[in-house]
């Protein structure tokens, strides 16, 4: 591990370079710490919750993200303007981009992050790949090398099913799957022209489908005095559309012995490029145990809080404190390890039909309370929703003393849960929780599309409900038209002048 | 006298069960629970008059509630649409065709506008009646002409 | 037979009743695609609340074997109930008994519900469905047709009467319609005419069917004796309550207001830039409207009739009012023959009832033309000048553009007692276009002029930025105020509440004589 020559800053003033949820996360950090936190917003978020969170706020440009939270030059001057001497980045937007964290140090700045360098190793999975597999890590069977058109690959060797992946990309975006040979050159001009679209880069690659399997992901915290602490790792095989609906911590699928082979090539991977602050490693694990490198993502995840919950790290703080050149304590490299915990993500959309997002208003939201339960969400009742972002409502997260305890928990804050308006991903999370396969740990990334598919039918059941409540609530209801009528008019006067009128 | 009510859950008409019982917890809010003897659920119902939507665990179904009479009508509604037959769309007063709004194939909304004729020294206005097809447009720009002439045909 | 047996008896007779025609002339009626009488009246008023009075009248007639032929009810079904709460007199013909002709018994049954609907002060409402006069009766049944226009005239302006032809109405029956507030036709299933298609082509030659001669388009289209085209029943019968929900239910009392309504569709912003900028585009009047009123509570009156005119019942914060307003992108929004007979009598109705009148006026003037003027423009234009002139209900008005010559005086001028006159930025009140003024005031200087366009030209702009506005009316006091389009609901809301006691009479008169 190389160590960092930049020198300590003490940080006074954060510039939150996002939006929602996260930027709430990180102005809570930054206040327990005692640093000011700067908000930063676009017109469609003008009166957005996280607005409210901070000590004060900036306006970044017109609503498209494009414009805003994407607009590098915008950010800066916002962060000029406001005094910030820091910039945290949250995750999506320009959390990975080494372009804006180069720009912030160059600003005099510190960026809140893995170093800029870092992600321009790691940011090119292909690139990567390469890396980590001279380091001794094990990758997913596959390409080393850009898949051009009219390559013949060895697919013998490559193994079927594949997945075509976007080297520049992630997300889910830039994937295509094949099943036999013939499918290559149609999905693979699919999958350039998406990942074209999507990263400015169609550079694609080819890697075998590892399935069934898990994913899971180690998190890593590295001091500047090159310390590394392997924080536990997370299962997040609940996916769909290659995104992450539920992970937890620890997974169910691994053990002690897998845990240490993990963390082993964790570290390795993390050894590759100059790393400090936080970022996690993803791999695949498969049904034998085996686990392939999938990628290191060197930014702060949304399902950090999982392992915030298991281990009682602020880990935010942490990437503060690394930022002011700390060194990580023993308790932060070792830390204990406690219980089991889970994160179910509130999107807006609609598991019956594809995970389709919706639009809409948010009319009523309860989060849940009580023992072990931590709602991370930037809601609040009459909240429109803007189509220009993410719909991600909120994380409901849950701790407990073990497993099934941990189960029984979510399934009562998943009861306590109310939310009107549209329809999220509530109704999905609270089948799953009732899943067998769930209640005893096997699942993997098939689950959404295999076992949930379009959702249950309606049970009778539930219709009848839904059938009474509302008719019970339209008999509540006043009439809508008026039942005045037949009153004579109200004043003296009225009724002279009626009468008069009338003598004509 | 409490009406009787033709209810239908997405789509599926259902026949009301007795014995349920609504006490509203947060009317504002919608929340509400629903109990029969021993059995009880929380649900957020949102809605008024005959568009509601009732979530219960999670899952936000949308309900109809009709009485006897806006079924009636519902159905006639759907009937009377499902009638329509070409409209021919003509010329209320003599004029100059000065602009087509819109052309043969075209898909248009109600209220759609499908051509400008000039009269009386201002600019008129035709709009589609109702939303369709054109099939047919019977003048051109620069064409005068009479009241009672065929403008274009809509499906 | 004991007592039981009599209570037995009362039951079958009621039983019997309910059949009307019998079944098969009931399952005919269906396939005609209507609705019998008592199907249509449980659609019509809410539910369980019909009041069935006569079911058991019987006709009298003896001649023709009629004695045989008894039919409970004797094709009309009659009584009381309420819609949204508020009591209603109903009839409704029932085309499975003689085919709804009307009998002597069948028209004092009508009569009675007449009568009390006028002692009770609430509105009748009345379903043709009838092939006319039953001719085995003879003159008796003219006389019951003429019992009811009389009541129908009697109660005019008394109680609000609404028609509603759900099948054939024709010969002498019509002038009920006629005479009542509205008319609702069915499409595709009724019609009315003084004569029929056949005497017709007996004795002009001219050929034509049920539908073209008096079908509900041609009622609503071209002659103007309907004011409401509905595409099936239980539209019809749903568009009947909504007007009522409009209408006080007797002279005395005020118009019903709502507790609850939504804010108007059109924003104060849309509402603002409505007015093109050339004075030759046009605007949807439509859209004015919808920026004034609640949302969603306008019912148009006679929308295919005189297009150029807009009438309709709407709310202004829950009160309603009738609306008056030209409709520019037709024939400029000139006032005609049909538009001003249309206006007229909404205006005059709005006035029986105490509802107040709204009226938005962007006029140029009337239609110019031989056809208008041998057809009588002048006293049809007069109809309107003296509605508004005689109505002591309270009128706002708001001029948005236009308010040209006679028909600025015409359309609820303060000079004919409008309470409250409102102009937006955009009025130009004249007695003539800027055109048409420059070319006559300065025709002499323009001729002697070098360049006489460019003079022109010229004069125009000088004339309009000098009277092409609202400013020299308003520093007379013709207008109240000029406002911004933006302002106009906010004003008119709290006008119609300044109005609300208003007190205004006309002098002592058996009654006027207006221009018919």
């Amino acid at each position: 591990m190389r160590k960092d020559r930049r020198p300590a800053a003490r940080i006074g003033k954060v510039l939150v370079a996002n939006r929602g949820e996260i930027a709430i996360r990180v102005m809570r950090a930054c206040r327990e710490l005692g640093i000011r936190s700067i908000a930063v917003y676009s017109d469609a978020d003008a009166n957005a919750p996280h607005v409210e969170s901070a000590d004060e706020a900036q306006r970044i440009g017109p609503a498209p993200a494009t414009e805003s939270y994407l607009h590098i030059p915008n950010l800066l001057e916002a962060a000029r303007v406001s005094g910030a001497d820091a910039v945290h980045p949250g995750y999506g937007f320009l959390s990975e981009s080494a372009a804006f964290a180069e720009a912030v140090e160059a600003a005099g700045l510190v960026w809140i992050g893995p170093p800029p360098a870092t992600q321009r190793a790691l940011g090119n999975k292909l690139a990567a790949r390469r890396a980590v597999v001279d380091a001794g890590v094990p990758v997913v069977p596959g390409l080393m090398v850009p898949l051009e058109d009219g390559d013949v690959p060895d697919l013998a060797e490559i193994g079927l099913p594949a997945m075509l992946k976007a080297a520049a990309g992630g997300g889910g975006r830039g994937m295509r799957r094949i099943e036999a040979g013939n499918e290559l050159p149609a999905a693979l001009a699919a999958a350039r022209r998406e990942a074209l679209a999507a990263f400015a880069d169609g550079t694609v690659y080819l890697e075998r489908l590892v399935s069934p399997a898990r994913h899971v992901e180690v998190q890593l915290l590295g001091d500047r005095q090159g310390n590394l602490a392997c924080l536990g790792e997370r299962d997040c095989s609940v996916q769909r559309r290659h995104q992450k609906l539920v992970e937890e911590s620890p997974s169910p699928a691994v053990t002690p012995a897998i845990r240490e082979a993990l963390y082993d090539s964790a570290r390795r991977v993390a050894g590759t490029v100059a790393f400090d602050n936080a970022a996690t490693v993803e791999f695949l694990l498969d049904a034998e145990g085996r686990h392939f490198f999938l990628e290191m993502n060197t930014r702060l995840q949304v399902e950090h809080g999982v392992t915030e919950l298991v281990t009682g790290l602020d880990l935010v703080a942490w990437q503060i404190r690394i930022a002011q050149g700390e060194r990580l304590p023993a308790e932060v490299l070792e830390p204990a390890l406690r219980g089991n915990a889970v994160e179910v993500r509130i999107y807006a959309e609609d598991p019956w039909d594809g995970f389709r997002p919706r639009a809409g208003r948010v009319t009523t939201w309860r989060e849940p309370a009580g023992p072990g339960i931590r709602v991370d969400a930037a809601v609040r009742p009459g909240l429109e929703l803007t189509p220009e972002y993410d719909p991600l409502l909120g994380k409901l997260m849950v701790h407990a003393v073990d497993r099934p305890a941990m189960v029984a928990r979510l399934r009562r804050a998943l009861d306590e849960t109310l939310i009107g308006g549209l329809q999220t991903d509530l109704g999905f999370h609270r089948w799953l929780v009732d899943q067998p396969g769930f209640a005893t740990g096997e699942y993997d990334t098939d689950l959404v599309a295999s076992v949930w598919g379009n959702g249950p039918e309606l049970v009778s059941g539930l219709a009848d409900l839904a059938a009474t409540a509302a008719a019970e609530a339209r008999a509540a209801q006043p009439p809508p038209r008026a039942k005045a009528g037949g009153d004579p008019p109200g004043s003296a006067w009225a009724a002279r002048a009626r009468a008069e009128a009338l003598r004509q | 006298m409490t009406p009787s009510y033709r209810v239908t859950v997405s789509d599926r008409e259902v026949a009301l069960p007795t014995g349920w019982e609504l006490t509203w917890l947060d009317r504002a809010a919608g929340v509400a629970r629903v109990a029969r003897g021993e059995e009880a659920h929380i649900v957020v119902v949102e809605g008024s008059g005959t568009e509601w939507h009732v979530t219960i665990a999670g899952r936000r179904v949308p309900v109809t509630v009709r009485t006897r009479r806006e079924q009636r009508l519902a159905e006639a509604e759907v009937a009377s649409r499902q009638r329509g037959g070409p409209i021919d769309v003509r010329a209320s007063l003599p004029g100059l065709v000065v602009a087509l709004g819109a052309a043969e194939g075209d898909e248009v909304e109600e209220g759609h506008p499908l051509l400008t004729i000039e009269a009386m020294k201002m600019q008129n206005e035709v709009r589609a009646p109702h939303g369709g097809r054109v099939v047919h447009v019977a003048v051109a720009a620069g064409q005068t002409v009479a009241t009672g002439a065929l403008l274009l045909r809509l499906e | 037979m004991s007592t039981s047996d009599k209570l037995a008896r009362l039951a079958e007779m009621r039983a019997q009743a309910l059949t009307g025609g019998g079944e098969r002339r009931v399952a005919q009626q269906h396939d005609r695609g209507k609705l019998t009488a008592r199907e249509r009246l449980e659609l019509l008023v809410d539910e369980g609340s019909f009041v069935e009075l006569d079911e058991f009248v019987t006709h009298r007639a003896t001649d023709f074997g009629l004695a045989e032929e008894l039919y409970l009810g004797d094709g009309v079904v009659t009584g009381y109930g309420a819609i949204d709460g508020r009591k209603v007199f109903v009839y409704a013909q029932d085309f499975t008994v003689f085919g709804g002709s009307l009998s002597e018994a069948h028209a004092e049954k009508i009569v009675k519900v007449m009568d009390l609907a006028v002692e009770n002060g609430a509105p009748i409402i009345g379903l043709s469905d009838s092939g006319g006069a039953r001719i085995q009766e003879g003159v008796v049944s003219l006389g019951g047709y003429a019992d009811i226009f009389l009541r129908n005239t009697l109660a005019s302006g008394v109680v609000p009467q609404l028609s509603l032809v759900m099948g054939p109405c024709a010969g002498g029956a019509v002038y009920s319609p006629a005479i009542t507030d509205f008319t609702i036709m069915v499409d595709g299933t009724s019609y009315m005419f003084v004569t029929g298609p056949n005497v017709v082509k007996a004795v002009t030659h001219e050929e034509i069917d049920f539908e073209g001669l008096g079908g509900a388009r041609v009622h609503n289209e071209t002659s103007g004796v309907a004011q409401f085209l509905s595409d099936g029943e239980p539209q019809a019968l749903d568009l009947a309550r909504t007007l009522l929900g409009y209408w006080p239910g007797n002279n005395v009392d005020p118009p019903p207001r709502m507790g609850e309504w939504a804010e108007p569709a059109i924003g104060g912003d849309e509402l603002d830039a409505l007015v093109p900028d050339s004075p030759q585009r046009s605007y949807d009047m439509h859209r004015a409207i919808a920026g004034i009123i609640d949302a969603g509570s306008f019912t148009e009156v006679s929308e295919h009739f005189a297009r150029n005119i807009i009438c309709g019942f709407a709310r202004i914060e829950g009160r309603p009012v009738g609306i008056v307003a030209q409709q520019p992108e037709v024939l400029a929004g000139v006032l005609d023959i049909d538009s001003a007979d249309k206006a007229a009598r909404f205006v005059r109705f709005c006035d029986c009832f105490n509802i107040p009148l709204v009226t938005l006026v962007d006029v140029p003037g009337f239609l110019p033309g031989v056809d208008q003027e041998h057809r009588g423009i002048i006293r049809h234009g007069a109809k309107l000048l003296y509605a508004y002139s005689e109505a002591t209900v309270p009128k706002l008005t708001v001029i948005t553009r236009k308010a040209y010559g006679g028909a600025y005086d015409v359309m609820s001028s303060k000079h004919v007692r409008g309470d409250l006159n409102f102009a937006w930025p955009t009025a130009e009140i004249a007695v003539m276009g800027v055109e048409g003024a420059v070319n006559i005031i300065f025709r002499d200087r323009i001729e002697a002029a070098e360049d006489p366009e460019s003079e022109r030209a010229r004069l125009v702009a000088e004339y309009e930025e000098r009277f092409a506005n609202p400013y020299v009316a308003a520093a007379r006091g013709y207008v109240d105020a000029v406002i911004l389009p933006s302002e106009t609901r906010a004003r008119l809301a709290s006008g119609l509440a300044m109005l609300e006691g208003k007190r205004q009479s006309l002098p002592p008169k058996k009654h006027g004589n207006i221009p018919l």
